[in-house]
């Protein structure tokens, strides 16, 4: 195929479904947040477990390659991108316990030597010396079952090593407060540290006072990972479990959403809603079977996602009257609450949603009603609204100036946008599969979801070289003289030296 | 003699049925009878002179009477039946009836009938008019068979319902009432029905002329003085206009202008020229409340057009359009955004209009509001009434533009004609409104699957309403300045110039 960059490292097969998946993409035969995401999760599982990638590191630059091209080829499919990020961060949180392990046995075999070079010397009890030994044997074990709980019990340790760093005179302090806190852990959940909904740890704060939020970030970096040292043999059914994981937790995320319908919904409401997510269509129909209440569906011209949704709802049992879009200020007097869903949200907090979400939101907040939006938290991205225009895809005005005839499209300008930005001053409350929050801390899980070196999909320096050094030195061999077909110019941009992490999502090029 | 069709303007002919006086229905009587006729269904009045109560109870006997009659199985005539039944009896007026028990009365021919039925010669006393009224009847399109009035919002059921869903083809009036009306009166009041007419402006100039063309045709009937008999007179076909659509508030400013000049005339002046007083009065009225009003109040508002201006319009007001194309004339250069919404989509004309007149104009639908409004610098809104507070009382869809442009700070000015103003005050959008037809909202499309059109069977499912509303109200907090013939004022001057006009019409 003209104008496609060969994914390296994985078999034809592969290499053709990934191609599939982006020409569906951009023909929009494959549309909707959660479909797309899906798909996204089964073509980097296929990548993982069968690419050859040799080591973490090519793999990460593997996955971003992939998921790059992905997101522009239909830039508004954010969730794309979205995945691609998720996956990262999970596969450097695996790295990360992997090589904390490494560093606890190393310290562990150290400490053995030098206890058993000066065993009067040491002032621990017993029992504290022979934790440490039962709790090292039980780690290896638990690691390879469930990650997330190894690098649970490897918090305590590790924050010590992340404190104090290497250092063979530090040591003994360092086994002092690695056996204090292994003292702690097995025995009482109290002193598990607090981890975030999505199993990652927020152990750096465990032991060490700091005194301002960056130095939270600073731990991040003072563990240096090479993952160029990490290989896949040792990796890879840990990464393809992961992946598993996330496919499961996106087929139940309706269910898990719908849940919490009965805590938002109560008895004699009146909800307002737009769209035909399916999220909310759960959420209502879960509500239904214990509360009775009313719903009035906005039909949302041109698409008329209004008038399935309300079908289904009626079909489910509920009380669903259908108003135009032009009728919304006028029935928000009397309504008890709204209800939305999104097609992403954004990294202040805002949403992306379906057109005519912010008339909605507005109204609202002028009469005090409280919006509530569902949403699974694979739609949270990490990109700013600077741009409202970036976040935009205007459609086919046809179906906006039909039955007007051909004179007013020929000589207006007829628009016809599918998505609205709706700021978050204005949205009460997110309710995602992972519990419930409000807009102002949507930046936090942000933090906890993606890595920051993440949230740019551009390859790491130097990785482009690898992928394809042919290209590289053919580009600057010249054509003339060469009897061989000028290079396939790649799609994908190559990352300049100096280029910013800013986040490419503008639909330059590929469109 | 038994014939199926509840409507029974014929037999009324024919055999006299009582019918309770309006004195009796208005008593406060609790549980209003309603008449049988010998098949069990109730027997069909004027809906003008039945009471709320009355209609109400009439509209459950109906219901009741098909369901019994979908329990012992014999199917209920079909509404399209009775209906294609009363018209081609309403056609038959002049012929007192005779016509139409003649005509074949199967429940089951419908559309058909109605094609086929050639209108009746006009009864003497009529003008040639009726005949074209006939057929205007007998074209318009045949009549759905509607469920009955159960299929709507709790939170709107103090509205009347619209006039789709009352059981009768709107605009139909039965014989005997059609005598007592003028026909061009009944033809307006068709054209109100189907929306031919629409706009408080529209409206209002053709109930007038409507009003001219009858004080033409009046006779004074023997024993009578003019003033008394001619309000009582215009007060029938006042009340058929408002049964069909609520009258707009100029309209009923109008209208009141209109019966205190009728009450004013001296006791000896002759009818010929107290008939001449009035239609001057009237034209002087159209002419300085409304064309000269039009015409003023776009002088004002070009001042606030600037060069460079991104001008935002909701749906087609014929006050903003003069407004916009009297300032692109005088050589302003600004352009359009024309926002519309289903299911009236006025809004074409108004970018047809402007389009016509040269004027760069983007066209969007309601839902892309939020995306186009950060382009507009200014929006500019048309007014059904103005209300005493200072409320924008307009097309459903008005407020919601007002809202996001004040949310926007841009300056929201609403143009209205002073005799637009009103001194009701409506809190909120829900109080008082109008109904439309929800089948408008169902999209209709020929030889698509039912999957794609999800809402066509909503009267038969269960739980699912549709709910189509005309107007809305705008709080004045929204509006900015309000533009009207005498000048720019702000929304809290409604009362005060009611006021000031007050002495002026009282002359």
């Amino acid at each position: 195929m003209p104008g496609t960059v060969k994914i390296p490292h994985v078999s034809a097969r592969v290499q053709v479904a990934i191609e599939t998946f982006i020409a569906q993409l951009r023909r929009r035969q494959i549309y909707g947040s959660h479909a797309v995401s899906e798909k996204m999760l089964d073509i980097l599982r296929m990548v993982v477990s069968s690419g050859k990638w040799g080591n973490v590191d090519n793999l990460m630059d593997l996955i971003k390659l992939v998921g790059k091209r992905c997101q522009e080829a239909q830039p508004m499919e954010l969730c794309t991108g979205n995945i691609v990020r998720r996956l990262l961060s999970v596969i450097r949180e695996e790295c990360h316990a992997i090589v904390m392990e490494e560093q606890r046995e190393q310290r562990e075999q150290q400490l053995a030597r030098s206890k058993s070079a000066a065993a009067s010397a040491t002032t621990t009890t017993g029992k504290g010396q022979s934790k440490p030994a039962s709790a090292a044997g039980s780690r290896p074990a638990s690691a390879k079952k469930s990650p997330a709980l190894a690098s649970l019990a490897l918090a305590p340790i590790a924050t010590s090593a992340a404190v104090t760093g290497a250092g063979a005179d530090v040591n003994a302090l360092a086994a002092g407060l690695g056996n204090l806190s292994v003292a702690g852990s097995p025995s009482s959940v109290g002193s598990v540290p607090p981890t975030s909904p999505h199993g990652s740890h927020l152990h750096h704060h465990q032991l060490a006072p700091h005194t301002s939020v960056f130095s939270l970030f600073a731990e991040t970096d003072a563990v240096r990972i090479d993952y160029g040292r990490i290989k896949s043999t040792t990796t890879k059914s840990m990464f393809v479990e992961a992946i598993n994981e996330m496919l499961d937790e996106m087929r139940n995320l309706h269910d898990s959403i719908a849940a919490q319908s009965v805590a938002h919904i109560h008895s004699n409401e009146i909800i307002l809603t737009c769209g035909d997510a399916t999220t909310t269509l759960n959420f209502f129909k879960h509500a239904a079977k214990k509360r009775q209440f009313h719903v009035i569906v906005v039909e949302s011209a041109p698409v008329y996602s209004g008038h399935q949704l309300a079908r289904k709802l009626a079909a489910a049992g509920i009380e669903t009257t259908v108003i135009p879009d032009s009728a919304v200020f006028a029935v928000m007097s009397r309504v008890n609450k709204v209800v939305l869903g999104t097609h992403a949200i954004l990294a202040n907090g805002g949403l992306v949603a379906l057109s005519g979400a912010t008339t909605l939101a507005v109204a609202a907040k002028h009469y005090a009603i409280p919006v509530v939006v569902t949403a699974g938290l694979y739609k949270l991205t990490p990109l700013h609204p600077f741009d409202l225009d970036v976040f935009n895809l205007l459609g086919a005005p046809a179906t906006v100036a039909d039955e007007a005839g051909d004179t007013l499209a020929a000589g207006a300008e007829v628009l016809n946008p599918y998505f609205d930005y709706v700021a978050p001053e204005l949205v009460a409350l997110f309710i995602t599969n992972e519990g419930v929050y409000a807009p102002s801390y949507m930046y936090r899980l942000l933090t906890e979801s993606y890595h920051p070196d993440d949230v740019s999909l551009e390859l790491s320096p130097g990785a482009w070289d690898r992928f394809f050094p042919k290209t590289a030195a053919a580009a600057t061999a010249g054509v003339a003289g060469t009897r061989k077909v000028a290079p396939v110019v790649p799609v994908v941009r190559k990352p300049a030296a100096n280029e910013g992490s800013d986040e490419d999502v503008s639909s330059e090029g590929e469109q | 003699m038994a014939t199926p069709s509840p409507s029974k303007p014929a037999a009324a002919a024919a055999a006299p049925a009582t019918t309770p006086t309006p004195a009796a229905a208005t008593a406060g009587a609790p549980a209003p009878a309603v008449e049988l006729d010998p098949d069990g269904r109730p027997m069909r009045k004027s809906m003008k002179e039945m009471s709320k109560a009355e209609r109400r109870a009439y509209q459950e006997a109906q219901r009741k009477a098909k369901e019994a009659a979908k329990a012992s199985g014999t199917p209920p005539p079909k509404k399209g039946g009775a209906a294609a039944q009363n018209k081609a009896q309403g056609d038959g007026a002049g012929s007192a009836g005779s016509n139409a028990a003649g005509r074949p009365s199967t429940g089951g021919s419908t559309r058909g009938a109605d094609g086929a039925s050639t209108p009746a010669t006009p009864a003497g006393g009529m003008t040639a008019s009726s005949s074209s009224i006939a057929l205007a009847a007998a074209a318009t399109a045949a009549p759905v068979a509607k469920a009955p009035l159960h299929k709507t919002l709790s939170l709107f059921s103090h509205l009347p319902p619209p006039a789709s869903e009352r059981g009768h083809i709107p605009g139909q009036v039965p014989a005997t009432t059609r005598e007592a009306l003028h026909p061009a009166v009944v033809r307006l009041g068709l054209q109100f029905a189907n929306f031919t007419i629409a706009g408080a402006n529209a409206r209002c100039r053709a109930m007038l002329e409507a009003f001219k063309q009858l004080i033409r045709d009046y006779v004074t009937p023997p024993d009578a003085v003019l003033s008394r008999h001619l309000t009582q007179f215009l007060g029938a076909h006042i009340s058929y206009l408002s049964d069909i659509r609520p009258l707009a508030p100029c309209m009923g400013n109008a209208i009141r202008q209109l019966k205190h000049e009728i009450s004013v005339l001296g006791i000896d002046i002759s009818d010929k020229d107290a008939k001449q007083h009035l239609l001057d009065r009237i034209d002087e009225y159209i002419h300085e409340r409304i064309t000269m009003a039009i015409e003023s109040l776009a002088q004002h508002g070009v001042a606030k057009i600037k060069d460079g201006d991104v001008i935002l319009t909701y749906g087609h007001s014929s006050t903003v359009r003069h407004l916009l194309v009297k300032a692109h004339t005088l050589g302003r250069r600004f352009r359009v955004i024309v926002v519309d919404a289903r299911p009236r989509r006025e809004g074409r004309r108004m970018a047809q209009a402007l389009l016509d007149a040269g004027i760069t104009t983007t066209y969007v639908l309601v839902n892309a509001l939020g995306y186009v409004i950060r382009e507009a610098s200014k929006v500019i809104l048309g007014a059904h009434g103005l209300l005493g507070n200072g409320a924008l009382m307009s097309r459903a869809g008005t407020a919601q533009v007002a809202l996001l442009a004040s949310h926007l700070n841009l300056p929201v000015i609403a143009a209205c004609e002073t005799y637009k103003f009103s001194l009701s005050i409506h809190l909120d959008s829900v109080v008082f409104n109008e109904l439309a037809d929800p089948d408008e909202l169902v999209p209709q499309s020929r030889g698509t699957s039912a999957d794609k059109l999800p809402l066509s069977t909503w009267r038969e499912t269960p739980n699912l309403k549709v709910l189509n509303l005309l107007y809305d109200v705008t709080p004045p907090e929204f509006i900015t300045v309000v533009i009207t013939e005498v000048g720019l004022m702000p929304t809290t001057s409604v009362p005060v110039v009611i006021r000031e006009y007050k002495p002026l019409l009282e002359q």
